[in-house]
């Protein structure tokens, strides 16, 4: 299911907790709330929706626990194959958090509301936390500066994209990709057996603050921000431990250490994706599943490798907008556009925008 | 009470993470908590802990026992101190 929320431009008190609601209300029941902040006219809620019950309100209590400038809300999402095999249930979430201090953020967590990620809920969109410094901070209080929240809620993957107002040159794209790892029945079923907050699911989140759309231009001066992590995974000797937390490039895709690197995508994400010429003169846009590759830097390290479900990198470009539609088949493809800058030895090199892309309709878990 | 033993929060910090900025790291305190054998590993946290949206709370299980590692300065919600034990690694 593909959800596009227009905002109205809301200003007022409570604006942060209406826009809760909003999501709360796209994400759990599939519509699109009414009132203030979002331009329902504008809005819309497209394909398959997820399987019953594999997202759920974390507490019925909220939103509505904040105060006038900030409040917060979240969701348990089950993995995709919940249920495959006798008592494996993992579950993972995320939580929503919007006031003046750090913006607007989307937190990875287990299903507990512990481990969230990247850093904690005091943190910027990828979670860099230091307030003398505003690296990768999404907006402030109310809705003024929302254009467009984007998402795909769908049984492996949540996916969520905000646009604020501005220019091509000025606006800032926030991406947060939630997915499922591809189920493997012999470590999965497990490392859960041992382990209630064990879900194999990871997230990766980017931040474009600046140039957005404009390709071969770099973002402002340290607005170009990417992370990717796991709540929880089993190391080499059987410890379950959360993963580290870096927001400095390190998750680029560049070895760091001489034992490895941090935990990254691949393709990596400096990685360039383009288009290809096929048969009767057309050209394609490749969708190139994304593996999360663990990294590996030392032996307390995360070792799963995995393919993240549903989730696909595709032709780069400013010229997509997210929203657009590409198609395989009889199958569509949202894409999310300008996600972050491609290209670059490191991350903050100019670059081309990255675009991914979901099935709009929900893909159920099948038992092979 | 935080831990106190520098290489004890340091195994802490390597299990669960903690590795973040510098300017955070490891200055802030950190307390293991774990739960009476009672407690679901479901618990919502933020019927634990007061400041439950200010915390960057990590958890774990050892066995069937819920672990948790508080980072900052927290209050349990009433009732709830009962439920968790303070492990500061001494005598373990």
């Amino acid at each position: 299911m593909y959800i596009k929320l227009k905002s109205n431009g809301f200003a007022s008190s409570y604006a942060e907790r209406y826009g809760m609601y909003a999501f709360q209300q796209a994400i759990i029941n599939g519509s699109i709330y009414g009132g203030n902040p979002i331009n329902s006219a504008l809005s819309a809620v497209v394909g398959t929706g997820p399987s019953s019950s594999v997202y759920t309100d974390y507490t019925t209590s909220w939103p509505g626990a904040g105060g006038t400038s900030d409040d917060y809300w979240g969701f348990v999402k089950r993995y995709y194959a919940y249920g495959a095999a006798t008592s494996f249930t993992p579950r993972t979430g995320a939580y929503f958090y919007h006031d003046g201090t750090f913006g607007l953020r989307v937190k990875q967590v287990s299903n507990n509301f512990g481990n969230p990620g990247p850093n904690s809920t005091s943190s910027y969109w990828t979670g860099y936390s230091n307030t003398s410094y505003s690296y990768g901070k999404l907006g402030t209080t109310r809705w003024n500066w929302i254009d467009e929240v984007h998402m795909i809620v769908n049984d492996t993957t949540f996916a969520m994209q905000v646009i604020t107002t501005g220019t091509d040159s000025s606006r800032s794209v926030a991406t947060m990709v939630l997915s499922d790892i591809e189920y493997n029945a012999s470590i999965d079923t497990h490392s859960y057996a041992g382990n209630a907050f064990y879900c194999p699911s990871v997230c990766f989140h980017s931040f474009l603050g600046g140039n957005p759309y404009i390709d071969n231009q770099a973002s402002y001066t340290d607005q170009h921000r990417f992370t990717v992590y796991r709540p929880q995974y089993v190391d080499r000797g059987g410890t379950y431990r959360n993963s580290g937390y870096q927001d400095t490039g390190l998750q680029w895709g560049y070895v760091t250490t001489s034992s490895g690197a941090y935990a990254k995508i691949y393709p990596e994400a400096r990685s360039r994706v383009g288009s290809m010429q096929v048969a009767n003169g057309e050209t394609t846009h490749q969708l190139i599943p994304i593996y999360y590759d663990p990294g590996m830097r030392s032996e307390t390290a995360d070792t799963r490798y995995g393919r993240l479900m549903n989730t696909y990198r595709t032709t780069e470009g400013s010229s997509f907008r997210t929203g657009d539609v590409i198609t395989d088949g009889t199958t569509r493809y949202r894409i999310f556009a300008n996600c972050w800058k491609t290209g670059g030895a490191n991350i903050g090199d100019i670059g081309y925008s990255a675009t991914l892309a979901f099935p709009e309709d929900n893909v159920p878990y099948v038992a092979p | 009470m935080a831990i106190t033993d520098a290489d004890i929060k340091a195994t802490v910090c390597a299990k669960y993470g903690i590795e973040w900025d510098a300017d955070d790291y490891p200055e802030q305190d950190i307390t293991v908590y774990h739960a009476n054998e009672e407690v679901s590993p479901d618990i919502v946290l933020h019927d634990v802990f007061e400041n439950f949206t200010t915390l960057r709370i990590l958890s774990t299980m050892i066995g069937n026992i819920v672990e948790l590692a508080v980072v900052g300065e927290h209050t349990f919600k009433t009732g709830q101190d009962s439920n968790w034990t303070e492990w500061t690694g001494a005598g373990e």
